[in-house]
């Protein structure tokens, strides 16, 4: 059962899939162990503590010795699942997890609160740069599911393969529902989830995927007519899709809920800029975040359908500096 | 359990003079470790625990400190995973024996290490998810002074003890110098067995170049329930005076003369 923290209306925190998910995966006979460094109730591990204590390891505040602890399971065929916020999951141990990837070491780590999502706990705990840390290990494979079902689907096939070191990159914000339940995930792909047009193309991560949506419909309004898609995985990077769906296009724009530098709009600038196409990049500058809520965070750093909206139609109206996307 | 005797100890000669060919053969590599691990080593694979037969039923071997991974080659030449004649390759290009432990390149090698403070969280690791199987494989975990400067490795320990894992010994190859100087001036770790007892471990300290008390204190702790630690004091370097508590050898090739002269010294000239 979703916490009811995660549901507001139609939006709903894809959180509220991890430990329903992952009792979802043991009772299909899974072998997986998940590791907690006491933030299970943040990271609503609820669900598998209740159904399944046995199977929920309890670490405390050492998220350094989790991720190694997930790495000698793994060696032993056991699917180890390290859940903690992405600053905590990801940039704290993340030698640990380098080191786990260079054994081959099949771990899942799912990181939550990404971005601005930590929102008034403040700078410290914002983790602007996961993407950045989580792109720059080989072999790791970087997921950003972009909603609540998409989430759930991003778990199972992270558990249920036990090739890669997966990290999973899941949103506190709520969000609109994108995909349905029944939808297999398959990373390395991209979808298409808005197409009123060719004048710009909007690539988003999951985070950010129906803010892209939403700033598409304004400036659809506006007879501006953009197309938006959404990177289900940042690596593998479906860098033919990319500039297939760029094809044409003025502008691309990526819009990431992390820092501009080394996340979505990196990724994608080394695929589409080789073509000569604009691209611009709208996530946070290079500082650090500060206490506010996520909504007022979404606020200062541009973050929202409007502003979204405002600066593409702006760049639209200016004469490009580089080429158009081929 | 308990051997008065060991298999180990007629190996040592060859198993050191490996050790001094790799490293002359590389120019390269940690000699002075090497030396004071391969007596632990020797004991804990040749005596005392299953590292023969089907590999997905031998006990598990973590080096932590796998800067010493000269002596783990020269070990898996003696158990058949490894040709003499490969132990040449160490640290060139295209080597399958890179200069720390790498699992996917190496036949034998089970974990790969290297950052120094992880490897006792990987032995847990393992030892929770062999337990989970009740395989019965027994996990080592070899740690050298170095390891337990950093703060993972105690993470590793408290999370052991809290959860009862007692198929896991843990060997700190305690041979007192570090890479820039001696451990009580570079940070001081002792009194180490008060500290290992108080975090929950069956502690015992051994003479770590007396194999039949080594092996004795490894029988010791892993009588007992709790997670086990041996503190090996062992010398640094050992076997090979002009090696011997010198710190520049922690990290260094060895040249033709030194090479003939160390040979000369452990029996195998």
């Amino acid at each position: 059962m979703p916490a009811k923290t995660d549901v507001y209306g139609d939006l709903r925190a894809p959180r509220e899939m991890i430990g329903s998910t992952l009792v979802g995966l043991i009772d299909a006979g899974e072998d997986v162990v998940v590791l907690d460094g006491d933030l299970g109730l943040s990271t609503r591990l609820g669900p598998v503590e209740d159904a399944h204590p046995e199977r929920l390891v309890q670490l405390g505040v050492a998220e350094q010795n989790a991720m190694g602890v997930a790495t000698g399971l793994s060696y032993t065929g056991v699917r180890p699942v390290f859940v903690s916020m992405a600053m905590f999951a990801l940039a704290l141990p993340w030698t640990q997890l380098r080191q786990a990837a260079y054994a081959g070491a099949p771990v899942v780590v799912i990181g939550t609160h990404p971005g601005v999502d930590m929102g008034p706990d403040g700078g410290t705990h914002q983790c602007l740069e996961d993407l950045a840390l989580a792109r720059a290990v080989p072999e790791l494979v970087v997921l950003t599911p972009a909603d609540s079902a998409q989430t759930a689907s991003a778990i199972a096939w992270a558990v249920r393969q036990s090739e890669h070191p997966v990290y999973i990159r899941v949103g506190r914000h709520p969000v609109a529902q994108l995909y349905t339940a029944d939808e297999e995930f398959v990373p390395g792909g991209h979808a298409v989830i808005a197409d009123h047009g060719g004048r710009a193309l909007i690539v988003t991560e999951g985070s950010t995927a129906s803010l892209g949506r939403d700033a598409a419909d304004i400036l659809d309004e506006r007879g501006i007519g953009t197309r938006v898609v959404h990177l289900p995985s940042l690596k593998p990077l479906d860098a033919e899709g990319i500039r297939a769906a760029a094809s044409g296009c003025d502008l691309v724009v990526t819009v990431e809920n992390h820092s501009v530098i080394g996340g979505l709009g990196d990724a994608v600038s080394g695929v589409v800029g080789p073509q000569g196409a604009r691209v611009e990049r709208i996530g946070t500058p290079d500082v650090f975040g500060m206490s506010a809520t996520g909504d007022e965070m979404r606020e200062s750093f541009g973050l929202t359908p409007d502003a979204v909206a405002a600066r593409i139609d702006a760049w639209l109206s200016t004469p490009s500096l580089g080429g158009t996307a081929r | 359990m308990t051997v008065l005797t060991s298999d180990a100890s007629a190996r040592l000669p060859a198993l050191r003079g490996r050790i001094l060919r790799m490293i002359h053969d590389a120019q390269a590599g940690h000699p002075g470790g090497s030396l004071s691990v391969i007596d632990l080593l020797a004991v804990i694979m040749l005596d005392k625990g299953r590292f023969t037969g089907d590999p997905d039923l031998r006990d598990w071997l973590v080096l932590a400190k796998g800067h010493a991974v000269p002596a783990l080659y020269a070990m898996l030449v003696e158990l058949g995973d490894l040709e003499e004649p490969e132990l040449a390759t160490y640290r060139h290009l295209g080597s399958r024996l890179q200069g720390h432990p790498d699992r996917r390149k190496t036949p034998g090698v089970q974990v790969s290490t290297g950052h120094l403070g992880q490897g006792l969280s990987v032995a847990l690791g393992i030892a929770m998810g062999e337990l989970r199987r009740d395989s019965g494989r027994h996990v080592w975990a070899v740690a050298g002074e170095g390891d337990l400067h950093e703060g993972q490795s105690w993470e590793a320990l408290m999370a052991a003890a809290h959860h009862g894992i007692g198929d896991l010994t843990v060997v700190v190859d305690a041979n007192g110098l570090t890479q820039h100087g001696p451990v009580g001036r570079i940070m001081g770790l002792e009194p180490l067995v008060a500290k290992l007892e108080s975090f929950g471990w069956a502690t015992v300290e051994a003479d770590g170049h007396d194999p039949v008390a080594f092996g004795s204190a490894l029988d010791e702790v892993r009588a007992d329930p709790r997670p086990g630690a041996v503190i090996a004091r062992t010398v640094k370097g050992h076997g090979v005076s002009f090696m011997e508590n010198v710190r520049e050898w922690h990290s260094r090739g060895l040249d033709e003369d030194e090479l003939r002269r160390a040979l000369d010294e452990i029996g195998e000239g």
